[in-house]
């Protein structure tokens, strides 16, 4: 506590906070330029300057720290001299060019003389002739509207953590530019055009431009990765500008390349507009009213005739969680059939499980803000720049600023690489081995939590007797490291106050990801890391609403919240006045065999696309040939949806209202925006009008009918409203309780370790490359792949190949391949690629249009195929 | 009796030979003063380039709010007005619109006769409010400066 005088204002303020924040607390203003309260003060402006007793002359106050007993005055006629001699020197060579600037009406240059009074410069005015970077995507500098502040360059570095942007050039010929002086490349978040005071930098797609006065902002949640960042959608006449941010968020007013410049899907000129309905071997629009009726009368025919179980439904992680129980509810009420399932099936449902086994959770332990007081960090088979960039920020900043000890073990380079203490290039799909190998020098090096284990778990010494038995030199040999690199990863996690494990997609979608995940837990066990703040266990994964998806209960085995079927049955029949269904109900695997054998008559999917998104892609688009029956409901045509006989437009989370789960189950609430295009509806009304058509309607009105249904039959939503969720939202977990009776009354269990054989391929001369797939810098599921902006940066889904393979097929950038393996083919162009290590290439599964699952057999997310130069 | 008649004949006669201040509308039109304002016309440069550069100073200004401006800009950044929309049905020609615009791209001609069969066509598109007027319309104020 420090206790000051400002302006004859008693402030208090916490040690170590500076005079301009204990001032701006205090409601006092102080004119500042280059301040910005993401960043360390750059101390340029000299605008914030103060006076202050018994210092000789005037201090800028944006870095000078608040200490017992100053006395400050922030407007004095000395000062308002100084200050306005500061902004005539920027007026100076200032072009004025306020009617036409991107940043006029929101530009603190403006704002500063208005409110100061200053009506112009005596300083003759000599403004730098200079045109705006060209060749710059989706950002534009011009350096004629700078003022060097510095905010744009300390926010890449600081906050982003890319250091794209330096200051080149003193005085006059001070500018921007980037490290290469080169067209920029970069994360592309668009935190510098946030962070710039005036025009500078711009949003270059910001092209149908509007004034930053005739916008109306709508506040609402990215739905593009599982971070849920939180951001404010800029529209007028029924259109998205740009997207801008408030600082006064859970993810502090950042966001990234998807946030920030993806949003424009929904304008896309492929978006559904009407209904279709297959004729004669083509989709052709119809009215709703036909549509509806021939999707309920086709169900109802094929109920009829071979029973509900004949009825699959594939949901997504693009819904809202009102979407999601009104799907599941769909199936469980109105056709009478468990069989709801999702993408969660191949990655997060593995981890679920895994996570409920040893820990009783069904997601992050920990929320996102705490890993910047973590210690030390694990960061396993996740690249946070590619999922959830969110996440990586935060990881950047603990390593920097809070001097965290950030591991990084992946099979390719990552974004993190240069933040992180120790590296680990590990093999491909061996992150499992690499827990037990850290688990096996940690009790040999005594660096567990006895106590912990002790107290809070069970199991552990079956487990340890597993892992006795597990060599060193396998564990060495399978992932590569060397063992030195092993034994101080060990010591970094074990010696850690707090350690915080962070595992993703690679983990996650691979066919072994329950065993890797528990290992990974039984690691977090051992260190005590668990039910204690800032420490944990973190899965992510990228898919927008997952968790929520999940929480829904879109899955055969759990009714949403996770409960089951034998102990919740007569709640869901009081409050949804029917029966449910007793059968277990089928898994997406089970889907695809019932397609084959023809026991599976009818697919419903909703917002699903598992030609593009499921990696047992190959053998689902033959199995769904055989289907009688397929409807759709999504926001474009997709893959899928274009063998649909019903395909449903549906509206798209700018257009709706609902909720969405974030990876740390943070419940936030969707405002729209805009009016769904053409007839599009959401996705919740679409299920209820095939319901009302099918003689049983939910009862649903609106998307508050549906979550006020969820508030009665979720334990962990009940009491909520949807008021509470304005602003931030609210966590709330998931707890089950059956849990502690499967880990014999403690609240943790260690899960029994075993090691996996490496996944090979018998036919490895003829297929010579190992090829992993994965998620696409730039984009963001598939959806994302319909941005404009997004696909000016990745127009095609390119495959990744190492230089020295790339030298020896004589492939350089750009060159069209041929990949195929035994499941199918695909081409694309090459990218060659430090990153990725010789003898494997990775192929990006966001592309519909390239559709890299297809190659794959069931459930895995690696495979051998060959490369063919196209010709 | 016929005193008043005679006094009010007097006053007729003298209306009837002084000169006539009925104008025969529309063939003769009354000249109306240099800063009338009348319908909008957008100036364009030498070249034939609007100047109007879409800062929609004028559409927030405008009391009426009876001006649409669809705003794009140019592969160099320059901006334009992809769209200009004046609803003269709700214009109240209070000039502020003109006052406002820092490029002297919209100004007011002295057109006043703006009668039309609908409401739809007194909203005026971009083409039609950078045709310029006849020129007895054409305003004075350049010329007054
Ligand atoms: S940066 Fe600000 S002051 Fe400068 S031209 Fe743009 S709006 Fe005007
Ligand atoms: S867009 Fe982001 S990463 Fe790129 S220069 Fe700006 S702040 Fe840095
Ligand atoms: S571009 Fe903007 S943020 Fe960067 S130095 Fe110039 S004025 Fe400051
Ligand atoms: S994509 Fe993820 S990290 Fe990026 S803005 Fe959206 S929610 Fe945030
Ligand atoms: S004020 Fe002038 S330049 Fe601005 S939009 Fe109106 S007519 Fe165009
Ligand atoms: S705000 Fe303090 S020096 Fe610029």
């Amino acid at each position: 506590m420090a206790l000051l005088t400002i302006d004859d204002t008693e402030v208090s303020t916490t040690e170590g906070s500076t005079i301009l924040e204990a001032a701006t607390q205090a409601g006092i203003w102080i004119p500042t330029l280059c301040y910005y309260p993401k960043i360390s003060p750059s101390d340029s402006c000299r605008m914030c300057i103060v006076e202050i007793d018994g210092y000789d002359r005037p201090m800028t106050s944006c870095n000078t720290v608040a200490v017992d007993g100053m006395r400050v005055r922030t407007d004095t006629p000395e000062l308002r001299v100084m200050r306005e001699e500061v902004m005539k020197l920027i007026l100076a060579d200032h072009p004025l060019e306020c009617p036409t600037c991107p940043a006029g009406g929101e530009c603190d240059i403006q704002n500063l003389t208005y409110r100061l009074g200053i009506y112009g410069t005596d300083v003759p005015l000599q403004p730098r002739a200079s045109i705006p970077t060209p060749n710059w995507s989706l950002i534009e500098y011009n350096q004629s509207l700078c003022i060097t502040c510095l905010r744009c360059v300390k926010v890449c570095h600081e906050v982003i953590g890319a250091s794209a942007l330096i200051l080149r050039g003193v005085g006059y010929d001070a500018r921007i530019d980037t490290r290469d002086g080169g067209p920029l490349w970069c994360d592309f978040c668009g935190e510098c055009v946030e962070a710039c005071p005036s025009g500078a930098m711009s949003n270059k797609v910001f092209r149908r431009w509007a004034r930053s006065w005739e916008l109306r902002k709508v506040s609402t949640v990215c739905p593009l990765c599982s971070a849920g960042c939180r951001m404010e959608l800029n529209v007028k006449d029924g259109q998205v500008f740009r997207v801008t941010t408030d600082m006064d968020t859970h993810n502090k007013g950042t966001l990234c390349v998807g946030g920030r410049f993806g949003f424009d899907f929904i304008h896309s000129e492929d978006r559904l507009l009407t209904p279709l309905i297959r004729s004669n071997g083509e989709l052709k629009p119809v009215s709703w009213e036909e549509a509806t009726h021939f999707a309920a009368d086709r169900l109802k025919n094929i109920i009829s005739k071979s029973g509900p179980e004949s009825v699959a439904g594939l949901a997504s992680a693009r819904l809202t969680n009102e979407d999601c129980y009104a799907f599941q509810k769909f199936f469980r009420s109105v056709v009478g059939a468990n069989n709801v399932d999702s993408e969660a099936r191949f990655s997060f449902l593995r981890v679920q499980r895994a996570l409920e086994l040893t820990c009783g959770i069904k997601g992050a332990t920990n929320t996102l803000g705490e890993l910047l007081q973590t210690g030390a960090i694990l960061v396993v088979g996740i690249d946070p720049l590619e999922e959830t960039p969110a996440l990586g920020w935060k990881i950047k900043t603990a390593a920097r600023r809070y001097d965290s000890n950030v591991i990084v073990a992946n099979s390719r380079g990552t974004s993190l690489d240069q933040f992180a203490r120790l590296r680990l290039r590990i093999r491909p799909y061996s992150e499992s081995e690499l827990a037990l190998g850290m688990m096996k020098v940690i009790l040999d090096q005594e660096l567990w939590d006895t106590k912990f284990v002790r107290g809070q778990t069970t199991h552990f010494l079956p487990m340890k007797g597993l892992l006795d038995k597990v060599p060193m030199r396998a564990i060495l040999r399978r992932t590569g490291v060397s063992e030195e690199d092993l034994v101080s990863a060990a010591r970094i996690i074990g010696e850690a106050q707090n350690a915080a494990i962070i595992f993703g997609g690679d983990v996650i979608l691979q066919e072994t990801g329950l065993q890797c995940a528990m290992n990974l837990a039984n690691l977090a066990l051992l260190t005590g890391n668990m039910g204690r703040p800032n420490a944990g266990i973190y899965p992510i994964f990228e898919k927008g609403n997952i968790v929520g998806l999940c929480d829904m209960g879109v899955m055969p085995e759990y009714l949403p919240g996770y409960q089951n079927a034998a102990e919740a049955r007569n709640l869901f029949e009081s409050v949804w006045r029917t029966g449910l269904p007793f059968t277990r109900g089928l898994t997406v695997p089970e889907m695809v065999v019932g397609l084959e054998n023809g026991r599976v008559r009818a697919l419903y999917m909703a917002g699903a696309d598992p030609l593009t998104d499921y990696p047992n892609a190959g053998r689902f688009a033959s199995a769904i040939g055989r289907a009688e029956f397929v409807i759709a409901q999504d926001i474009f045509l997709s893959p899928t949806a274009q063998k649909a006989h019903v395909v449903f437009p549906a509206a798209s989370f700018a257009e709706k209202e609902g909720t969405l789960t974030n990876i740390e189950h943070r419940i936030q609430k969707l405002n729209p925006a805009l009016q769904p295009p053409g007839e599009a509806r959401p996705d919740w009304s679409i299920l209820e009008e095939v319901a009302r058509a099918m003689g049983k309607p939910m009862g649903y009105f609106t998307a508050a009918d549906v979550f006020r249904e969820m508030t009665l039959t979720i334990p962990f939503y009940r009491g909520l409203r949807r008021r509470d969720l304005e602003g931030d939202g609210r966590l709330a977990h998931p707890f089950t309780d059956t849990g502690d009776r499967l880990r014999g009354g403690k609240p943790y269990a260690f899960a029994p370790v075993r090691t996996s054989e490496s996944p090979t391929d018998p036919d490895s001369t003829e297929y010579p490359f190992e090829m992993i797939v994965g998620r696409e810098m730039f984009h963001f599921g598939s959806t994302s792949t319909r941005s404009a902006n997004l696909r000016l940066l990745t127009p095609r889904g390119e495959l990744e190949i190492s230089p020295e393979d790339a030298d020896f097929l004589g492939l350089a950038d750009g060159d069209e391949v041929t990949v195929s393996s035994r499941g199918g083919s695909f081409s694309a162009p090459v990218k060659v690629s430090a990153t990725i290590p010789k003898g494997i290439v990775f192929a990006p599964t966001n592309f519909p249009d390239m559709g890299a699952y297809r190659l794959l057999q069931e459930n895995t997310t690696v495979c051998n195929v060959k490369l063919v130069r196209r010709t | 009796m016929i005193i008043p008649l005679l006094k009010g004949l007097k006053l007729t006669l003298k209306y009837f030979f002084s000169k006539k201040i009925t104008l025969r509308y529309p063939e003769e039109k009354w000249p109306v003063a240099p800063r009338w304002r009348g319908r909008h016309v957008l100036t364009v440069y030498p070249t034939g380039k609007i100047r109007c550069v879409a800062c929609m100073l004028c559409a927030t200004v405008c009391p009426a709010e009876c001006i649409k401006i669809v705003a794009a800009a140019e592969p160099d950044n320059r901006k334009y007005p992809e769209s200009y929309e004046l609803d003269l049905g709700r214009c109240i020609f209070c000039g502020h619109c003109v006052d406002v615009c820092p490029r002297q791209a919209i100004e007011m001609s002295t057109v006043y006769e703006l009668s039309e069969y609908s409401r739809e066509s007194l909203i005026l598109d971009k083409e039609t409010l950078m045709k310029p007027p006849a020129e007895r319309y054409v305003s004075e104020k350049r010329k007054a400066g």
